[in-house]
């Protein structure tokens, strides 16, 4: 009898998602009813009467399933500020860019040594570089609306992806860097036979990198 | 429901389900307070509350377990209980409401508009200061 009851419990909330507060008001229900049909057996009713009389009694939960749909939302405030200066950042980056690739002419014009030139250029692409990848990594998290299994999910594959991001940002300045400091080596010192062993340091730095992200998150979800 | 005035009392014959049916949304209209007062002496859970309602109203009225939870649910949203697990000894685990200052505080206050309310009913529906009696 208990297992009926217990079934018609589930029957009455098939078909909305199973949240965690669901779950909980199902269990609470559950133990309810279960104490009132035994106190109902305790007063001489039958099986068959208890069951009933407990059934009946629940009323309409409809309204109170109706209810627990509702997911509460959680809007950041200063969205729209958040946006624009994430944007301008991400401008400022760009243009940066395209500015280290004609510091190097425009040195040598102006103060004929081209190799402060080179590294200036270094040091803009690292800037840019740097502000990209902390605009990525400074991102809000997917903020979840209810507490689910499906929200869960989708808020772990959504910081998946921001890392992976994050790793993608990372592996382009690291490319360019390698480039600009392979060619700026190069030039200056003259070491063509050698400075191309640059090129492996830099997918050796790549993989490292890559192994303490996925270890770190490995942590994270613990 | 009948009534008989005598010696300016009045008398309502219990007629089972007729108070059942009037009392009925009056009760459920204060369904908070009425938790609230069961949880201002010790913590409780759903089935508890319900009982001693039955029993309070000499088994003519009970709460449809849809009404209860509803009530606990805008109780607990407003922040004037808070809620537990129990761990029991035997059987499927107890939640259990506890009652809030704030959950205080909003008890007096509907008490207070419940009396005010009833003073204005009954000066507004009785033809004269009658003892209302239920027999």
């Amino acid at each position: 009898m208990v297992n009926r009851i217990r079934a018609y419990i589930e029957h009455e909330f098939e078909g909305i998602p199973q949240t965690k507060k669901v779950l909980e008001l199902k269990e609470e229900l559950l133990a309810n009813l279960i104490e009132k049909y035994n106190d109902y057996l305790k007063n001489g009713k039958t099986e068959e009467e208890a069951y009933t009389a407990v059934i009946s009694g629940i009323g309409d939960i409809y309204e109170l399933i109706e209810e627990l749909k509702e997911p509460y939302l959680f809007i950041p405030p200063n969205f729209q500020k958040e946006k624009r200066k994430r944007a301008l950042i991400n401008a400022i980056a760009i243009a940066i860019f395209i500015i280290s690739t004609v510091v190097v002419p425009f040195w040598t014009i102006n103060f004929g040594n081209p190799i402060n030139g080179v590294f200036v250029m270094i040091a803009l692409i690292a800037i840019a570089s740097g502000l990209l990848i902390y605009n990525v990594m400074t991102r809000i998290k997917y903020i979840k609306t209810d507490d689910s299994l499906v929200e869960d999910f989708k808020a772990y594959r959504k910081k998946n992806s921001r890392q992976r991001e994050a790793f993608r940002s990372f592996k382009s300045a690291l490319w360019t860097l390698t480039v600009a400091i392979y060619l700026a080596v190069s030039f200056i010192y003259k070491i063509w036979q050698y400075s191309w062993i640059l090129f492996i340091i830099a997918i050796a730095v790549e993989e490292i990198v890559k192994g303490i992200l996925i270890l770190r998150s490995e942590k994270d979800e613990q | 429901m009948t009534g008989e005035v005598s010696n300016n009392i009045i008398y309502f014959r219990k007629c089972g389900d007729c108070i059942v049916s009037i009392a009925s949304d009056i009760i459920r209209g204060h369904t908070e307070t009425i938790i609230l007062r069961h949880l201002l002496d010790k913590d409780s859970y759903g089935y508890e509350i319900n009982k001693s309602i039955q029993e309070k109203t000499n088994n003519q009225y009970e709460l449809k377990e849809a009404t209860l939870y509803s009530a606990f649910r805008r109780l607990e949203q407003a922040g004037y209980i808070v809620s537990y697990w129990g761990d029991e000894a035997t059987g499927a685990r107890r939640r259990y409401y506890s009652i809030t200052p704030a959950g205080r505080a909003y008890y007096e206050k509907s008490v207070e508009e419940w009396q005010n309310a009833k003073e204005l009913i009954d000066k507004l529906v009785l033809k004269e200061p009658y003892d209302v009696k239920i027999r």
